[in-house]
């Protein structure tokens, strides 16, 4: 360490030094080794693609992330569109004339069709209903 | 590029003892110093020594060694000083901790009272001075280098290291009187 013309940095210099115990050290120093010994022993393609994949990840998660959110934004705009017949067709009808309009017999093909259509009387066999 | 670098990158064991050796008193005391605690300080060195092994192949061959890993270090703490915002076991025990905290691991092992007045005034400052002044003062690195550890301008790094010294100047005020009036006087 240098000595610099400024005493509050000499002084900072001349703090104590700190070191780890030596087990500590130790146990650092070979867990850090074991996993030099494993990267050097990787083929190198495989360090090219993961250091690849390291710089894509992110950007690739965050085009995913705002493809996403702009899908989501623009279908939640479509249906609370008020011209969008799907979100008004989706929704139940509150008023009162909607819902006679809705019960009305010309509006519902089932009730304006005979109430026996589709049944096919055989023996011993009652129509449904009664 | 420098011999044990390249040895480094072929994952050779002697000259990654040789980095380790020379670079880990420094880094384990920066790191205490920047956190203040000895088990997550020595979590952090450790992490730190493992980005480089995992990294070493693929450093480009004009790295600096030393300012890499202060580099690696001094992310290491700003993450985990965001993550101790989240670690509500920690808050509970900030509330309970009286107003008159017990000196700190490295206050207590201060041979003398103006090391130890020392200690207490860079606890006291930001994150951001002390780790300046740390780098600087303590490590020996160059303005420039520091400013290359902090992503700054080494322009911009000076005017920084002029800053902090002067809010540590002011921290040790009455603690150490000597210290204080030279560094008031004194410029980096």
């Amino acid at each position: 360490m240098k000595p610099t013309e400024d005493p509050l940095l000499d002084a900072l210099s001349q703090l104590p030094a700190h070191d780890v115990d030596a087990l500590t050290a130790e146990k650092i120093r070979r867990r850090a080794r074991a996993a030099l010994a494993e990267e050097a022993a990787r083929p190198a393609w495989a360090r090219t693609a993961s250091r690849w994949w390291t710089a894509v990840e992110p950007a690739l998660a965050a085009a995913v992330v705002l493809l996403y959110a702009g899908w989501a934004l623009s279908t939640s705009a479509a249906l609370v569109s008020p011209g969008h017949d799907g979100a008004r067709g989706a929704l139940p009808k509150l008023s009162a004339a909607g819902a006679l309009a809705e019960r009305s017999p010309a509006a519902d093909p089932i009730r304006t069709a005979s109430p026996r259509a589709g049944w096919a009387p055989s023996a011993g066999s009652p129509p449904p209903g009664g | 590029m420098p011999e044990p670098l390249s040895a480094l990158k072929r994952g050779e064991a002697a000259a990654f003892d040789a980095v380790y050796a020379r670079h880990r008193p420094g880094l384990y005391a920066f790191l205490l110093r920047m956190t203040g605690r000895r088990e997550v300080a020595e979590d952090l060195l450790q992490e730190t020594w493992l980005r480089l092994a995992r990294s070493a192949p693929g450093l480009a061959d004009d790295t600096e060694l030393g300012a890499w890993l202060f580099t690696v270090a001094r992310n290491l703490c700003r993450s985990h000083r965001r993550w101790q915002v989240l670690d509500l076991s920690r808050i509970g025990q900030l509330l309970r901790t009286p107003k008159a905290s017990p000196p700190s691991p490295l206050e207590q092992l201060a041979a003398t009272d103006a090391e130890r007045a020392l200690e207490r005034a860079l606890a006291a400052l930001s994150a951001g001075d002390r780790e300046l002044l740390l780098l600087v003062g303590a490590e020996g690195l160059t303005p420039t280098q520091a400013a290359s550890v902090l992503g700054l301008r080494p322009d911009a790094a000076r005017q920084r290291l002029l800053r902090a010294r002067a809010r540590l100047a002011e921290q040790l005020g009455d603690a150490a009187p000597d210290l204080s009036r030279k560094a008031s006087g004194g410029a980096p």
